[in-house]
Formats: C-alpha cells, sequence, structure tokens
C-alpha cells in the first residue's frame, strides 16, 4: 500500500499567498497538510464525500456533452472541466423521480412549488413535509422540511465519526432570511431537521480553526474549559427535559443530540489537538486580505452593519467569499477536519444577479431565477415581451451562468487534486457531486438532471467516463433515478441503504460502479 | 407531459384551497402545540444579555439567522437546533463573560478579602441567574454554577473562574428557551402560568427581552394571577425605549419592510434613487409606525394618516408609504401582483396561491408599450388565471400612480392610467382610497390583531379552534379608533395568553 506522509509543522513553509499560487500550488506545502495517520502506515486513505450545488436547472442542449462512455467531448457549459475530465463522470438524463410522483400525491397543497420539492428532493429522494404553518408566497412550505435524511447526511452517519467534524455545511449567499426554508436548505438528517449551512467565511474559518491567535497551550485550556460548561449545560438540558410534555420534549432532545455531538468533537480535538492545528496558521494566509482583517475587527459586526450590508459585509462578493469557501472546504479534507463536506451556491430559486463576473449581454441586473423564465418565448415575460432573438440572448446568458458555475467545480477540484494524499490525490479519493434542484430551468423539470460526478473514491469509481441515460430520447421518468445514483453511493462506501429514500426506485444506477 | 394536465386540473381550485391550515390530521409535520417551547431569538437574545449586564460594550450576539415564517423570526416552528448554532452561541457566551469580567465595573460590592471568593461569586451568580432565567434560582441550581465555578478544569484567577460560570448562565436552556410548566389552578380549570412564566412572556411580547426590576418584583410577589395586573404592566412596558425599539421592528418585520435601507433600483430609470433616498425612505416609515404606535394612533390612522416626511395629497397612509412602495416593485417597474398579493395576505391575512410553473406558461408574451392594465386584461380572459387574477389585479393595479421606486406619477409614459379597483365587495378608486377603505373594515383589523397573536404566542393561529373566537374578540373590540396597542391590552388579559393548554401526551407534568 501506499505510504502516508506524516503531519510535520516544523516543515510548513510559510507561505503567505496561497491564493496567488492558484492550482500551482507548491507540493511539500500541501504534503505537510495531508492529514496524518496515526495508525498503522498502511492504513487505506480516508475516503470523503462532497456536495456541490448550483441552482435553476439548465439549458440541456448547451449541457449535453457527445462521445461514447470513454472517448467524450465535453459540452460548452462542461467545458471548464477539460483539463480534469479523466477525473469526472458526467451522467445525463438521471431524474429525480421522487419529487415528480410527490407533485401527484400531495393532498396538502394542489401545486406544490416546484423548487421547493426540486430542493427537497434532490438530496433525499423523499416526499417534502410540510409543518404547521402551511404554504404561503408561490405555494412555498413556511416551516416544511424534507422528508427524510440527505445523502451527504447517511454517509456522514457512516463515516464522519472518524475525524474531527462529522460533517461541514458551508455556503454563498443562501440564508436570505426572505427566502422560505425548503428553498435554502438541502441537507438534512431527518425530517425537520435541517443542517444550515454557514455563508460567512468568517464563521467558517472560526468553527473549523478557532480563534486565529490561539496557541496550542491556549487552545487545550479554552476546550478544557469548554468542555466543562458544555458538561454543566448538558445536565440543565436533561433536568429541564424530565419536566417538559412530548412535543416539547422532542424538540429539546434534539438541542441535546447536537450538544453530544459538539462534545464528542472537543473530545476528538483534546485527545489530537494537532489535527486542528492543521492548516490553520496557513488557513490565515490562505483566506483574502478581507476576511483576514474581519477576523481581527469581530467588534465591527454590529448587527445594524449586518443588517444594511448583508451576512458577509466584510467579505466582498458572491465570487469572493465562494473562492474563499472552496479554499476552506479543500483545507478541511485536506487536514482530514471532516470527511462530509457540502458547498451550496446560492439557493433554489436563486436571487443573485451575475453582473460584473459572468459576461451578460441580455440583462445582467436580472436575478438568475428570472432569467429561468425567460429563456422560451411564451413563458413568464418577466422581463416584457421578448422577441426570439432577444430569447436567444437570455439562453445565452444562462449558458455563460452555468459555465461560470463550471468553473468554480474546476477549482475546487483542482484544490483537491493538488493535495497529494499517497499515490494519488485528495480528490483521487473522494467522491464529489455537483448537482442542482431541477433538470432544464425554463421548464423547471425534474427530468434530467445536470449532474456531475468527480473523483474516483480510491479507485473504487472508475472515471473518464460519460454515461447517457438518454440519447436523443425525449427526457421522460422512464430513465433512471437520483435515487438510484443514491444506492450506488451507498455501496462505494460501504453502507447499508435500507430505509434511504424513495422505495419505488430501489436498485442502484446501473453501469455506474 | 403530466406536468401539464395536472395544472390545468388543480389550477382552479388552487385559490380556494389554499391556506395557512396545517394538515397535521394526515400526520404530515409536527403537531401543532398550542404553547410550543419558545427559544429567544437572535435579536431576543442580544437584547437580553444588553438588558443583563446594562452599560456593558458586548461583543457581536450573532446565533445565525432565525428562518422567518410570513415575517417573524420568533415562531417556535421556525426555530431548530444545530450543531453551529449551539457552537455559535458557546462563542458568544464566552465573548461576553469575558468582556464582562474583564470590565471594572462588573464585580463591584462585594469584599472577597471578607466574605471569600466563593461567597462573592455566589452572590453575584444568585443575582445574575435570577434574572437571566426569569425566575429565582434553585438551591441544586445555584450549587451546580458554584461547582463549576470552583472546577478544576479551569486555569487561572479568579475573573477566569467567574467567566466559565458565566458563560455557563448564558447558554443554559433556562435562559435561551422559555420554558412554561405553569401551576395548578382551580380543579377543572387549565394551568395557569406563574407569575414569572407571565412576566417573561409579557417581556418579551412588549420589549424583546428580560422582564425589568418593576415586573420581576411583581413576579416576585406573584402579582400577575391578576389579569388587571398584568395589563397594567403591559402599558407601563409599552412607555420603555426598548418596547419602542422592538415593536416598530415588530411591525417592519411582519409588513416586510426590514430590508428598504437596502433596495436597489434600476439606476437608469431611477437615477434619484441612492441608497440616501432608500434609507430616508426606511426612516420615514420607522417614524411612521413610532408616531402611531406610541402616540395613541388607531388603525383608520394606520391605513390613512398623512405623513410627515412625504406631505403631499398623494400619500395617506400606510398603503402610500415610499417604503412600502418601492418594496413591492421590480427594480424597473411596478409589480401589481405583488401590491395586491400585500394587501391580500398582510392586511388582510387571506394568503393566495400562486400558480405553478405550468400556469405560467399559459401566458402570451405581454406589449411592454402598455399599461400595466392592459397587459393584465390576458388575466380576465383565461379562467384559469382568473381564479386568483380576479381577487389580486383589481388590488395592484390601483396603485399605478406610484412607479416602482415609490414615486407619484400621473401617468404612465405619458399613457393614462385607470386605478379604479375592487376589494371585499367594495369599489374604490387608488390606494388612498384603499386605505380609507379598509381602515374601517372589521376583516382588515382582525388580520392586524392576528399579527399581534402571533407576537403573543409564538406561533401562528390554527382555524377552527378558539384561537377563531380570541382573534373575532380581539377584532371586534377593536374599533376603527381605538388606539393601535388596544391590541396588546386586550391580548395580555385573554385567557390564552395566561394558561397553559391542557398537556400533550406523554407529559408527566
Amino acid at each position: 500500500m501506499s505510504s502516508i506522509p506524516r503531519f510535520i509543522p516544523r516543515r510548513l513553509p510559510r507561505r503567505t499567498l496561497l491564493r496567488g499560487a492558484g492550482v500551482a500550488l507548491g507540493l511539500p506545502f500541501l504534503e505537510a497538510m495531508a492529514p496524518r495517520r496515526g495508525r498503522a502506515e498502511t492504513a487505506p486513505p480516508p475516503r470523503r464525500f462532497g456536495v456541490f450545488f448550483s441552482p435553476c436547472g439548465t439549458i440541456p442542449e448547451s449541457w449535453r456533452s457527445l462521445g461514447s462512455e470513454r472517448d467524450f467531448t465535453l459540452s460548452r457549459i462542461l467545458e471548464p472541466l477539460s483539463p480534469l475530465q479523466r477525473k469526472l463522470v458526467v451522467l445525463r438524463g438521471v431524474n429525480v423521480g421522487s419529487a415528480e410522483i410527490d407533485i401527484y400525491n400531495r393532498r396538502d397543497l394542489p401545486v406544490p412549488n416546484a423548487h421547493d420539492l426540486g430542493m427537497t428532493h434532490m438530496l433525499t429522494a423523499t416526499p417534502a413535509r410540510i409543518g404547521p404553518s402551511g404554504a404561503g408566497r408561490d405555494d412555498h412550505f413556511l416551516d416544511g422540511s424534507a422528508g427524510g435524511i440527505s445523502i451527504d447526511q447517511a454517509i456522514a452517519r457512516g463515516i464522519g465519526a472518524e475525524s474531527a467534524l462529522t460533517s461541514l455545511e458551508l455556503g454563498v449567499e443562501c440564508n436570505q432570511t426572505f427566502l422560505e426554508p425548503l428553498l435554502t436548505r438541502m441537507s438534512y438528517r431527518g425530517p425537520f431537521l435541517p443542517m444550515p449551512p454557514i455563508d460567512d467565511p468568517v464563521k467558517a474559518y472560526l468553527r473549523l480553526f478557532g480563534s486565529p491567535e490561539a496557541s496550542p497551550a491556549l487552545r487545550r485550556a479554552e476546550l478544557s474549559r469548554r468542555r466543562s460548561v458544555l458538561d454543566h449545560v448538558m445536565e440543565e438540558y436533561t433536568a429541564l427535559d424530565r419536566k417538559l410534555g412530548a412535543g416539547d420534549r422532542a424538540r429539546l432532545e434534539q438541542y441535546l443530540t447536537d450538544l453530544r455531538s459538539v462534545e464528542i468533537r472537543l473530545g476528538r480535538l483534546l485527545e489530537a489537538p494537532e489535527r486542528a492545528a492543521c492548516g490553520s496558521t496557513d488557513a490565515l494566509a490562505l483566506v483574502k486580505p478581507s476576511l483576514h482583517a474581519c477576523l481581527r475587527d469581530q467588534e465591527l459586526r454590529t448587527p445594524e452593519l449586518i443588517r444594511a450590508q448583508g451576512q458577509n459585509f466584510c467579505v466582498g462578493n458572491f465570487v469572493e467569499v465562494g473562492t474563499v469557501q472552496m479554499d476552506l472546504l479543500a483545507l478541511a479534507f485536506g487536514c482530514d477536519l471532516t470527511r462530509v463536506a457540502s458547498l451550496q451556491w446560492s439557493t433554489a430559486e436563486s436571487t443573485v444577479r451575475h453582473e460584473g463576473w459572468v459576461p451578460l449581454q441580455f440583462s445582467g441586473t436580472t436575478e438568475h431565477h428570472y432569467l429561468t423564465h425567460n429563456e422560451t418565448l411564451g413563458a413568464t415575460a418577466i422581463l416584457g415581451e421578448l422577441s426570439p432573438s432577444e430569447v436567444n440572448l437570455v439562453r445565452e446568458d444562462l449558458v455563460q451562468i452555468h459555465r461560470w458555475y463550471a468553473e468554480q467545480f474546476h477549482y475546487l477540484l483542482s484544490k483537491l487534486d493538488a493535495m497529494p494524499e499517497g499515490e494519488n490525490s485528495v480528490l483521487d479519493n473522494s467522491l464529489i457531486f455537483w448537482c442542482n434542484e431541477l433538470g432544464e430551468g425554463g421548464r423547471h423539470s425534474y427530468t434530467n438532471v445536470p449532474y456531475v460526478l468527480a473523483g474516483g473514491l480510491g479507485g473504487r469509481l472508475p472515471t473518464g467516463r460519460y454515461l447517457d441515460y438518454l440519447g436523443d430520447a425525449e427526457p421522460s421518468f422512464a430513465g433512471p433515478s437520483n435515487n438510484h445514483l443514491f444506492e450506488s453511493f451507498f455501496r462505494l462506501f460501504d453502507l447499508d441503504p435500507t430505509g434511504f429514500g424513495d422505495p419505488d426506485f430501489s436498485g442502484e444506477l446501473s453501469g455506474l460502479v | 407531459m403530466r406536468v401539464l394536465v395536472a395544472a390545468s386540473v388543480f389550477g382552479l381550485s388552487a385559490c380556494a384551497s389554499t391556506g395557512t391550515g396545517s394538515e397535521s390530521d394526515q400526520g404530515i409535520g409536527p403537531d401543532p402545540r398550542t404553547a410550543p417551547l419558545r427559544r429567544l431569538s437572535s435579536d431576543e437574545y442580544r437584547a437580553s444579555v444588553q438588558d443583563l449586564f446594562p452599560g456593558l460594550a458586548l461583543p457581536p450576539v450573532e446565533l445565525g439567522p432565525d428562518p422567518t415564517i410570513l415575517g417573524l423570526d420568533s415562531l417556535a416552528e421556525g426555530q431548530t437546533s444545530s450543531e453551529i448554532f449551539l457552537e455559535a452561541l458557546s462563542r458568544t457566551a464566552d465573548g461576553i463573560a469575558q468582556a464582562v469580567t474583564e470590565d471594572p465595573d462588573t464585580l463591584t460590592g462585594c469584599d472577597a478579602e471578607a466574605v471569600g471568593d466563593v461567597a462573592c461569586a455566589r452572590a453575584y451568580l444568585e443575582d445574575l441567574g435570577r434574572r437571566a432565567y426569569r425566575r429565582p434560582l434553585e438551591g441544586a441550581e445555584l450549587e451546580a454554577l458554584e461547582g463549576l465555578f470552583a472546577s478544576s478544569e479551569v486555569d487561572g484567577d479568579y475573573h477566569a473562574h467567574l467567566a466559565v460560570a458565566i458563560s455557563a448562565v448564558l447558554q443554559s436552556p433556562y435562559f435561551v428557551f422559555r420554558p412554561e410548566l405553569g401551576v395548578a389552578s382551580s380543579p377543572g380549570e387549565p394551568r395557569r402560568l406563574s407569575s414569572h412564566e407571565i412576566a417573561t412572556r409579557l417581556s418579551y411580547l412588549v420589549t424583546g427581552s428580560i422582564p425589568d426590576k418593576e415586573l420581576r418584583e411583581a413576579a416576585d410577589r406573584d402579582a400577575l394571577a391578576d389579569p388587571r395586573a398584568v395589563q397594567e404592566q403591559a402599558e407601563r412596558l409599552l412607555g420603555s425605549s426598548q418596547a419602542r425599539v422592538h415593536l416598530i421592528e415588530f411591525h417592519r418585520a411582519f409588513l416586510g419592510l426590514q430590508n428598504v435601507a437596502s433596495l436597489q433600483k434600476d439606476p437608469e430609470a431611477f437615477p434619484a434613487f441612492t441608497p440616501e433616498v432608500a434609507s430616508a425612505m426606511a426612516e420615514e416609515s420607522r417614524r411612521f409606525f413610532e408616531e402611531l404606535l406610541f402616540r395613541g394612533g388607531s388603525y383608520r390612522d394606520l391605513m390613512s394618516a398623512p405623513f410627515t416626511l412625504g406631505d403631499s395629497e398623494e400619500r395617506a397612509g400606510l398603503l402610500t408609504q415610499p417604503a412600502l412602495l418601492a418594496t413591492l416593485a421590480k427594480k424597473g417597474e411596478t409589480d401589481p401582483v405583488r401590491r395586491g398579493k400585500f394587501v391580500l395576505e398582510r392586511i388582510l391575512c387571506q394568503p393566495i396561491a400562486a400558480p405553478g410553473a405550468d400556469v405560467l406558461r399559459r401566458f402570451e408574451p405581454m406589449d411592454p408599450g402598455a399599461t400595466m392594465r392592459e397587459r393584465f386584461a390576458a388575466h380576465e380572459a383565461d379562467p384559469v388565471c382568473a381564479g386568483c387574477h380576479a381577487l389580486i389585479d383589481p388590488i395592484g393595479l390601483s396603485f399605478e400612480h406610484y412607479d416602482a421606486a415609490g414615486a407619484y406619477r400621473e401617468t404612465d409614459r405619458g399613457l393614462p392610467l385607470d386605478v379604479r379597483g375592487e376589494v371585499l365587495g367594495q369599489q374604490f378608486e387608488g390606494p388612498i382610497e384603499l386605505g380609507r377603505l379598509l381602515g374601517e373594515r372589521i376583516e382588515a383589523r382582525r388580520c392586524y390583531a392576528t399579527q399581534w397573536f402571533r407576537l403573543a404566542m409564538g406561533r401562528l393561529e390554527v382555524p377552527g379552534t378558539a384561537d377563531d373566537e380570541l382573534l373575532d374578540e380581539l377584532s371586534e373590540r377593536l374599533g376603527p379608533d381605538a388606539p393601535l396597542s388596544t391590541v396588546l391590552s386586550l391580548v395580555v388579559r385573554s385567557r390564552a395568553f395566561r394558561t397553559l393548554p391542557e398537556p400533550d401526551t406523554g407529559s408527566d407534568g
């Protein structure tokens, strides 16, 4: 088996500008950041699962790649991924079949919102649940939830205990309070147990590495102190829990469960403090100067400023936040701080305006979601009447937005690929899943959803492949479903899929593994 | 293409059958509890800590965004647990505890040399605990805190040890949640809330924070079993500066006006709409609510009072407020659908189902040269659209004299405007008349009372239950001329506010 480099802090070059080095990162640095394997040298490398979400469906013609399974040319939208094509499995013609069934079976809402259902089925393949508050704007569930555990959390349940954090959820502008909960959450531990993504890089940094200035001794003292407080608080929770009625007890017990997870994590950090230290100095160098300043100037973050300028007021824009989040995610994998992570760009029904970083011809000031309603003539005409040539411009703008997301996906993959791990890279030992809540954006369809897999999970998943389940046929629910894909994921991670997802779609995705 | 079929089948019925009513009897979602356990929202936590340590400059309190339900972030159903929340809470509490113990003015009043460290800490924690938990600490609770103070796990001096115990108080479920266990009342009667629990409900309702000294002392005397005493306290608290901030924010929240200051408009169409203008609009709106709420304004005033800043004859009442008009519009043009839906949903509490993706596809491209009313004529022609738009459009189109930036206009690009409309079976012309009309209607006052009910109870109303009677009574007693704060006085006297429902199954009391 491969030999795995040890973590040797002294040999970490004090590089100040990892970002500037881009993809061609210095290898010694990364090697030093590779996870420590405390046990036998022959221990297998960690397996990791990542989710990369981008919203609002796609333009199917421009997303479709051409060629055979082993010999194919990436489409215009996917073209930015070409340098890593041999590490991809591109899927075409996979549906979210459970969402379609959900629409027909509902009695609580005649026409549930398409984005709501798309987002909640995307990783769970389970009918959504409406909450006690019912539905509101555009039939969005006011306090609804996915109906079951999501694939990332199911995998985390299986493998998450091996690292400090069971899982890590990051986001980019995905906590806008005016959006309903189903649109803003994709990861769930179970019904009504969403995993909120952190979309502030400062908070993400603090969660991963703690205070930027703390010395190891201070850190240890702090961890020990925090654990004492935690024990005390948990006793109070337990005492209160006994006094409450059943409904409230269920609610409080969830907090207790989470406190236990926090406690377990503190314990792991106390046992192996160097894990948390891995990369922390360099994480600080890695983060953009603006974020660096934010970490120092926490006191600037008054509620008024945050309300006026948004959650991430001291870190630039969508692009900059996204880049830092990808850097942090790569670092968390590289340092083995977590084995399951997700990055959620915006939300379902995205309100992001991509003007300024995507070359847009028609209307850069229009929100991504609104653009999708105008991509075919005769749609909602939110922009007023569109001529056929204008419709083409809108569709081209959407292609550019999706291409931009492909560039971001490539950025993340190349970061992971630049971190050596044994004879391979961190990417090679991972499985990264790029997903979307819809298939065709304009039709808000659940068929032919754009999915890409990357990384071979230590050779278990053959890559450099294009699996087209649709060919020249029209998209239909006869095709395979995301639930099949997830069953294959379970097998790749040697986990049992029993109880996961919609039983109508059991079985693995044919031809994948 | 099954979707198309489904939409045309369901499209017609969508308006009538969608509401906020829950479907718990079918076993979907958790059962609505009539007194769900409430957690402090980020804003409530921040205000509470500020009141626990008055005058102290606090480190930032950010517990993460609370999901909102119909604009409100303090409803129990929107609050879920997560490791991220608990870690943020721990970090926040640690930071505050450190700031408190570093402050030379905090820990005065106890001579540690004379009475000893433990006795000083005990006195401090007992006082902090009773204010934070909003009730006196039980002996065992205080002992546990003392034990934590004396813990050998902590390195450092007296202040470091005290900081650990303070942090624990600030993370305690008795502080972060508002548990209501109640006390037994007469046989056959539901359990009533203890005076301390009533004080807590009341204080968070009116001020968004912990009870002040006077309220705390009234609770200690168990003087809040009498509804008149509760009402008196409510009216007294209304005069506090905390109430002013909290209740204005409450109105801005349920009306969806919290983001006015950061609104942006198409710079080519509205070059005058600068960030300064947006801030001024937000401030104007805030002052309007302040004036009405704290100077005896009535519901009729809310819907028709002249403005302080925008003082022309084109403005009267909430519905012509520039902040509202600019919020309920697109970047470059008006949005009659949103304006119509706002009146139905937020002023009349009548939710409207939106078209599914397939209903939307029935639309033909519209003529951008035409007025909105001309463009919207297509809704009438198609019965599937008309089902909902017959309600929305006559309201939304009546706002057309106010452009997307909230400014008044005589015409729309030179085209004359027809702003006649209809609501609740009554005809009107323009939003000023609409406001006057709604100011007299009990349906609108019932909706306004409903917003207060949600804030007071931490949940949405459940149709078909005793909530109906209470809301009916509130709206009947809130006359068009009564001060808006009448609702508050009535709510806090209600049985719902002062008693607990039958415990849900599994309770051991």
